[in-house]
C-alpha cells in the first residue's frame, strides 16, 4: 500500500492527539465487555480470568469486520475487541494505546517481529499501529483446498490452479466473496503485489477473475467446510485456520481424508486478528489485565487449538506447531510471519476506490 | 373539555408516531444523507453534498445485475401466484373447519430461522444432497456432473420457498372475504366455470392478489441471502451489490445510494399496485 504522507499523518495524528495520553494500569476497573468472533477464546481461559480477578466477562459476537468497525466507531462501550490487521489502520482513530509496560508477559512472550507488527509495507504505518495492539492474536493465510476425488491428491502449489484446472473443476470452484482477499489472490497469481496500488494491475486481476467467472460456482462465505461436505467445492480458496478446524472438528474422518490443502508459493496472503482497546472503553485497566492473562503461556497454549490459527507469541507458536504436527501443510515459521510482503494491508484512499471499482466489474 | 377531547385521539397516536420516527424515518433519513456522502482516506463516510454515488449507480456496468434482479423477482412473483392462489382458494373454499389450521400450516416453515431454511436447501440441493443422490441412484446422472446448487433454478426455488407463504396468506384473506353469492350469481347467469372464475372470482379477490404479488416481487428484488447461499456469480442480484458495500471492503455511501434507488423502485411499485388494485377491483388495496 502506498500511503500518501498527508493521509498517513492524518490517521496517525488524529489518533494520538485525541486519545487519552495516560495509559491504563493493568488493574481491575470494572467488568470486561468483549467483542469478538464467536468461540474465539476458550471458555476455560475466560472463566479462569473471571475467577482470578473476580470480574464478569460479557461476550458479544460480531458477524463481519464492518459491523464491528461501525460499532467501535460509534463509541459502543466495549473494552476488548479483535480487529483484523487489514482493518487496523481504519480503526486507529477509535482506539486507545495499550500499556505494554504494565503487562508482565508482553516483553517475553510476543515475538520480536510483532512488537512492531509487519502488517503494512510501509514501516511508518507499522510504527503507528504498534501502540494499539494489545495481543497479536490469530494469524493465518489463504491457500487452496480441494476434493481429491475430483482433482487428484496432489496439485501444484500455486493459485494458478484455479485458472489452469478451470475446465476440470468447472462449476465447482469457490472463491471468497470478500473483494480484498479474492482480488489479492488474483494479483498474486499474476505475479503482482497482493497490496498493489497500480490500477492497471488491479484491473488485470479483475479481468482474470472475470475470465474465471463462468467456471466459479460461488463467491461464497469464508467457511469452506460446507462446500467440502456437500461435495460442491472441488477447488476452493480457504483460510489455513478454517481448514484445520474443518478437518479436525467438522468433517467426518472419511471426509477429511478426501480433502487436500496447501498454501501457494506466490503469496501466503497473511492476515491477523489483534486484540485492541477502543477509545470508548470504560474499563481499559481490566482489558489490559485480560490481555496479560491471554499472553500467559499456560493460557495461550489453549488458544490455537480452540480457534485454529497461530498466535505470534512464544507459547502461541509452540501450541500451534504441536497441534499441526499431523498437518505439515499448515506449519508456519517466524521468518514467514515477519515477511511484510506476505501480509495484506489496509485499503485506503484512491486505492480503495480502485479495488472497489474493480470488484464491481467482477461481480456485475 | 371539547378541546381536550379533540387532542385525545391524535395524542394516542403519539407513541406509535415516535416509534415510527425513531425506528423508520430516522434510519431512512440517515441512509439518504449517507447516499450524498463521500469517503475519506480510510473509507469512512464524510457527510457532504455530492451526486457521485448516484452517478456511479447509473453506470452501464450495473445493468446486467439490475435486469437480472427484475427478471428473477418477476418470475418468483409469477410462480408464487400460480402456486399460491389456487392453494389459498382450495384452503378457503374446501378446507371446511380446518381452513384456519391449514393456513397456519402454510406458515409453519417461517417458525424456523430464514438462514437455517437456506442452509437446509444447501443440504438438499448439494452435490452429495438428497436429490442428486436420488437422481444418481436412478441412473439418470451417468457422468456424475449434475449440478443443482449455485444455479438460477436453485435461487428461484429458494426465493419462491421463502415468499410463497406471504402470498398464500394475502390471497387466503381475500378469498375468505369473497361473497359466494357473487359466484352463484355468475352461474345463474349461465357463466361457465372458467368464465365465472375469470370474470367474478379473480376480480373480486384482486385486493389480495395485487398486494401479494407486489410484496413478493419487492422482497425478492431486495433479497441477498438466498442468492449468496444458493446462487453463484452468474446470479448476482442488486441486494448482493448493496450487501457487498456494507460488508467486505465496499463503499457505504455507494451502498446507501443503491438502497435509496431500490426504495424508490419499491415506492413506485407500491403506488402502481395500490392504484391498479383499486381501479381493477373497486376496493381499496392496502399492504398491511
Amino acid at each position: 500500500m502506498l500511503l500518501p504522507a498527508c493521509g498517513g499523518s492524518t490517521a496517525g495524528s488524529s489518533a494520538t492527539s485525541s486519545a487519552s495520553p495516560t495509559l491504563a494500569p493493568a488493574e481491575v476497573d470494572g467488568d470486561l465487555n468483549l467483542y469478538m468472533w464467536q468461540g474465539y477464546v476458550p471458555d476455560t481461559v475466560l472463566k479462569g480470568f473471571e475467577n482470578e480477578y473476580g470480574v464478569k466477562i460479557n461476550q458479544t459476537f460480531f458477524g463481519s469486520e464492518t459491523e464491528m468497525l461501525a460499532k467501535v466507531a460509534a463509541g459502543v462501550e466495549y473494552d476488548a475487541v479483535v480487529i483484523a490487521s487489514n482493518y487496523l489502520t481504519r480503526a486507529v482513530p477509535y482506539l486507545r494505546p495499550v500499556n505494554h509496560d504494565a503487562m508482565t508477559n508482553w516483553a517475553d512472550q510476543v515475538l520480536p517481529g510483532f512488537k512492531v507488527p509487519p502488517y503494512d509495507p510501509d514501516p511508518k504505518v507499522n510504527e503507528m499501529l504498534a501502540p494499539y495492539v494489545g495481543v497479536p492474536y490469530a494469524a493465518g493465510g489463504i491457500g487452496v483446498a480441494w476434493l481429491n476425488e475430483h482433482m487428484g491428491t496432489s496439485l501444484p502449489d500455486t493459485f494458478s490452479v484455479f485458472w489452469d484446472l478451470k475446465d476440470k473443476a468447472k462449476g465447482h470452484i469457490t472463491l471468497f466473496s470478500d473483494q480484498q482477499f479474492t482480488i489479492a489472490m488474483a494479483l498474486a497469481k499474476l505475479g503482482y503485489s497482493i497490496n498493489s496500488s497500480n490500477p492497471d494491475e488491479v484491473n488485470a486481476a479483475a479481468d482474470a477473475l472475470i475470465e474465471l467467472k463462468p467456471y466459479i460456482s460461488a463467491f461464497g462465505p469464508a467457511a469452506v467446510a460446507p462446500v467440502l461436505q456437500s461435495g460442491d467445492g472441488w477447488l476452493n480458496m480457504a483460510w489455513s485456520g478454517d481448514i484445520y478446524y474443518s478437518l479436525t472438528s467438522i468433517l467426518k474422518p472419511a471426509e477429511a481424508q478426501g480433502v487436500g490443502f496447501q498454501m501457494a508459493r506466490e503469496s501466503l496472503i497473511y492476515n491477523n486478528d489483534n486484540w485492541v482497546i477502543p477509545k470508548s472503553s470504560a474499563h481499559p485497566g481490566t482489558a489490559t489485565l485480560y490481555y496479560d492473562w491471554l499472553l500467559a503461556p499456560e493460557n495461550m497454549a489453549q488458544c490455537p487449538p480452540a480457534m485454529g490459527y497461530v498466535v505470534p507469541t512464544k507459547a502461541g507458536v509452540e501450541a500451534y506447531n504441536e497441534m499441526t504436527k499431523d498437518y505439515p501443510f499448515l506449519a508456519v515459521n517466524a521468518e514467514q510471519l515477519y515477511d511484510t510482503s506476505q501480509w495484506i494491508a489496509a485499503l485506503t484512499g484512491d486505492n480503495l476506490k480502485v479495488w472497489q471499482d474493480a470488484w464491481v466489474r467482477v461481480t456485475a | 373539555v371539547s378541546r381536550r377531547k379533540h387532542l385525545l385521539w391524535p395524542g394516542l397516536a403519539g407513541p406509535a408516531l415516535l416509534w415510527l420516527t425513531l425506528l423508520y424515518v430516522a434510519p431512512i433519513a440517515l441512509v439518504l444523507a449517507m447516499s450524498f456522502a463521500s469517503t475519506d482516506f480510510i473509507g469512512r463516510p464524510v457527510y457532504t453534498w455530492q451526486l457521485g454515488n448516484y452517478h456511479t449507480a447509473f453506470q452501464p456496468q450495473f445493468l446486467p445485475t439490475i435486469t437480472r434482479s427484475l427478471m428473477f423477482a418477476a418470475l418468483v412473483a409469477a410462480i408464487c401466484l400460480v402456486i399460491g392462489y389456487p392453494t389459498a382458494y382450495v384452503m378457503s373454499k374446501y378446507g371446511g373447519r380446518y381452513r384456519n389450521l391449514l393456513m397456519l400450516a402454510a406458515l409453519v416453515p417461517w417458525l424456523v430461522d430464514y438462514l437455517i431454511r437456506i442452509y437446509a436447501w444447501i443440504q438438499i440441493l448439494g452435490g452429495n444432497g438428497l436429490i442428486v443422490r436420488l437422481i444418481g441412484a436412478l441412473g439418470l446422472n451417468p457422468h456424475g456432473d449434475l449440478k443443482l446448487l449455485n444455479t438460477s433454478p436453485a435461487v428461484i426455488l429458494g426465493l419462491v420457498y421463502n415468499y410463497l407463504p406471504l402470498l398464500i396468506v394475502m390471497c387466503f384473506v381475500a378469498v375468505e372475504q369473497l361473497d359466494d353469492g357473487l359466484i352463484e350469481a355468475g352461474k345463474d347467469l349461465y357463466g361457465r366455470p372458467l368464465a365465472v372464475f375469470l370474470g367474478v372470482t379473480i376480480p373480486n379477490t384482486l385486493s389480495g392478489i395485487v398486494p401479494g404479488v407486489a410484496v413478493v416481487f419487492l422482497l425478492a428484488l431486495g433479497d441477498w441471502a438466498t442468492v449468496f447461499f444458493l446462487g453463484g456469480p452468474q446470479q448476482f442480484m442488486i441486494g448482493n451489490l448493496i450487501q457487498n458495500q456494507y460488508t467486505s471492503a465496499g463503499s457505504l455511501p455507494f451502498g446507501a445510494a443503491l438502497t435509496v434507488l431500490l426504495l424508490a423502485v419499491v415506492m413506485i411499485v407500491i403506488v402502481i399496485a395500490a392504484f391498479a388494485g383499486r381501479r381493477l377491483s373497486g376496493r381499496r388495496v392496502t399492504f398491511v
